[in-house]
């Protein structure tokens, strides 16, 4: 039981702070790309159409409704993700607290991590960004995501987590 | 290099059996066709087909097997060749399936399986019995000291007896669980079809057509605009009554001739079923990959005083086919008294006691009741609208149920911690347990849900390999938020200790 004596205090990390960017950034993506085309169908069923009035009136307060939520997605919910998830890594294995209203604490010890994947796409390779995904050999967590690390903490952290001896026959 | 093993000669009928019916369905096809005048599409389909089965056939013959010092090599096929190699460790279930034709011949279909996949990953038409033995030796890593007798099917060498099933037992699960059910619902829907129910019940009732549009005119009591059907209704409710009947003594049969001489034994390493009547069913499950055991009471079995015993084993988790071996009820029936000594022969040192559960947080009714209550309501108000005091009473007697089922499932749901293992059982109607050793626990995790925070509240999870479709999966509801916090530390700490091996 002795592990926790090199270690001390554990140092909860929180997601690079690029994070909160690139989150924005995604979600106006997001909401620019559903917003439009609505907008646009509804257009066309306003001048190519005729229902009646209030079939336009529901529709265009549904409308604002999609694109204020969307916005709000894009703008204030980063921020909050970001605040809500950080993670432990140590001798033990790795603990990964996140969820803003549904919250979850996911821990994995270190001998059951199978592999681990860095994955970085175009706009992640822009912000300096990867996401470390571990995988273990669970049902449930089959597989667990630490989206946007910073790409060397990514890196560090996978060396770091990789079984050292394969003891295991899986 | 060991010498390499060819498939018993007897592997040509086989094949040609399976290949046969393969073409079954096209061969038909063409004779239907070619009596309506357009046999030229179905010979068609039957000559593309009869050059693959064909192939088929040679690749199941040409198939030649030996074992290595770490692994199985298999290889197959004369022009496109395939080889492929199957270490012993990855090994993950044998399996010797044999019909009575195996049977008179003495051979056996052997079926080997590696994690996590749902086809057998190499299936062995058909070996010779001292082969099959052969290979479980060198696959389980073993040798055993007693040669099998030679003139029995079976390769039982000596080993621990856990659990033997009488008839009398295999009656009574199928009576408990209801097998077949599809074979039966299968047959009735042919009667209904061909109107054979025509040709048999007039005899006993007078007209059939109230019982037809029941559902129209109880449809219509509802509303206010009709009686009641209490005649049709009657022959409805009979009807069903003699179908449950029907399907419970074929149930009760299907089980004492599938499950004919069911027999556990642990032997060294590994848990051995061997069952059948007409085919002969032998499962070897290495007990190492054994991932968690679930302990399943329905109300039939606690009117019998029985239990049903799975074992959740790495790779295949029911996936339903007549034909496979039914790995994971180990005990599809056990007297609840020899439930603590069954689960101590299979799990030694598990300390199994059903008693001393770490309940639910006490506002746990609170949360259990509210839910489906609003639901309840909300479904009857149409029905209030239409008929206020029927609507009402039902609503009252929802409401009533809701709450009693709310307060037995929080009585029922518990966890306990020992330094070997976790448990967790939950349900009152259908009681389940699960018990998972803290060597297989793959990761844990702690879910808080905002109605879960505002009553200071967390679900704790246990994950295991291959839980997916499992009848049971460790999630355990209601914890108080520092207990929960606690048993995830806990379990995390023991199981990074524990090295996990399969």
């Amino acid at each position: 039981m002795d592990e926790t004596a090199d270690a001390g205090v554990r140092v909860r990390h929180k997601l690079a702070p690029a994070a909160i960017p690139f989150d924005r950034t995604v979600g106006w993506i997001t909401a620019v790309s559903i917003s439009v085309p609505l907008l646009l169908a509804f257009l066309i069923g306003y001048w190519a159409m005729s229902y009646p009035w209030w079939v336009y009136v529901l529709a265009a307060v549904l409308w604002v409704a999609i694109t204020a939520s969307l916005v709000w997605l894009a703008e204030v919910w980063p921020r909050r993700s970001y605040d809500a998830t950080s993670y432990v890594v140590d001798q033990v294995g790795v603990e990964i607290w996140r969820g803003v209203h549904w919250r979850a604490i996911i821990a994995v010890p270190r001998s059951r991590v199978q592999h681990i994947d860095v994955l970085q796409g175009p706009l992640r390779r822009r912000f300096g960004l990867a996401a470390l995904v571990i995988f273990t050999a669970g049902s449930e967590h089959s597989s667990v995501r630490l989206d946007n690390l910073a790409h060397d903490v990514a890196l560090g952290l996978r060396d770091q987590l990789l079984p050292q001896a394969s003891d295991d026959g899986i | 290099m060991e010498s390499e093993r060819r498939l018993h000669p007897a592997s040509f009928v086989f094949a040609l059996g399976s290949t046969a019916k393969n073409l079954l369905l096209p061969m038909a096809a063409t004779l239907f066709a070619y009596r309506s005048g357009e046999w030229g599409l179905g010979l068609g389909v039957a000559a593309v087909l009869a050059p693959l089965s064909v192939i088929a056939l040679v690749r199941v013959l040409s198939i030649r097997y030996r074992f290595e010092e770490h692994e199985m090599v298999l290889r197959s096929g004369f022009v496109f060749r395939s080889v492929r190699h199957l270490p012993y460790g990855r090994i993950h279930n044998l399996d010797a399936v044999q019909t009575p034709l195996h049977r008179i011949l003495r051979v056996a279909e052997v079926r080997i399986e590696t994690g996590g996949g749902a086809e057998p990953e190499a299936a062995l038409r058909v070996v010779s019995l001292d082969a099959l033995d052969e290979m479980r030796r060198e696959v389980f890593g073993r040798r055993t000291a007693a040669a099998p007798a030679p003139d029995l099917p079976s390769t039982l060498a000596p080993g621990d007896v856990i659990l033997r099933l009488s008839p009398r037992e295999l009656m009574l699960s199928g009576f408990i669980h209801s097998k077949g059910i599809l074979l039966v619902g299968a047959v009735f829907s042919l009667l209904f079809e061909f109107r054979l129910f025509e040709r048999f019940l007039p005899a006993y009732l007078d007209d059939l057509t109230p019982a037809r549009s029941l559902m129209r005119e109880f449809g219509l009591w509802i509303v206010g605009k009709g009686g009641l059907p209490a005649e049709s209704l009657g022959i409805v409710l009979a009807g069903l009554s003699l179908l449950l009947l029907t399907l419970r003594g074929f149930s009760m049969f299907w089980t004492a001739v599938t499950l004919y001489g069911y027999t556990l034994v642990h032997q060294a390493d590994d848990l051995r079923t061997e069952f059948g009547f007409f085919t002969r069913v032998s499962a070897t499950t290495p007990l190492k990959r054994a991932q968690a055991l679930t302990v399943q009471e329905g109300p039939l079995h606690r009117l019998f005083g029985r239990v049903t015993v799975r074992l959740q084993t790495v790779g295949q988790v029911s996936v339903d086919a007549p034909e496979r071996p039914t790995r994971e009820k180990i005990a599809p029936v056990l007297r609840r008294t020899a439930l603590a000594p069954f689960i101590d022969r299979i799990f030694p040192g598990i300390e199994f006691r059903d008693e001393a559960w770490r309940p639910p947080h006490p506002r746990a009714f609170r949360r259990a009741v509210i839910a489906p209550s609003i639901m309840w309501i909300a479904l009857a108000s149409p029905l209030i609208y239409l008929r206020p005091s029927l609507g009402l009473a039902a609503v009252a007697c929802l409401l009533a149920w809701t709450a009693l089922n709310a307060k037995l499932q929080v009585k029922y749901t518990g966890w306990r911690a020992t330094p070997d293992a976790v448990f967790f059982r939950s349900g009152w109607i259908w009681r389940q347990m699960t018990v998972v050793r803290v060597e297989r626990i793959q990761g844990v995790s702690l879910h808080e849900s905002p109605f879960d925070r505002r009553h200071h509240m967390a679900s704790v999870h246990v994950d295991t390999l291959g839980a997916r479709g499992a009848p049971h999966l460790v999630r355990i509801p209601y914890v108080p938020r520092t207990e929960a916090s606690e048993l995830l530390d806990d379990l995390y700490r023991r199981a990074a200790h524990v090295p996990f091996s399969v």
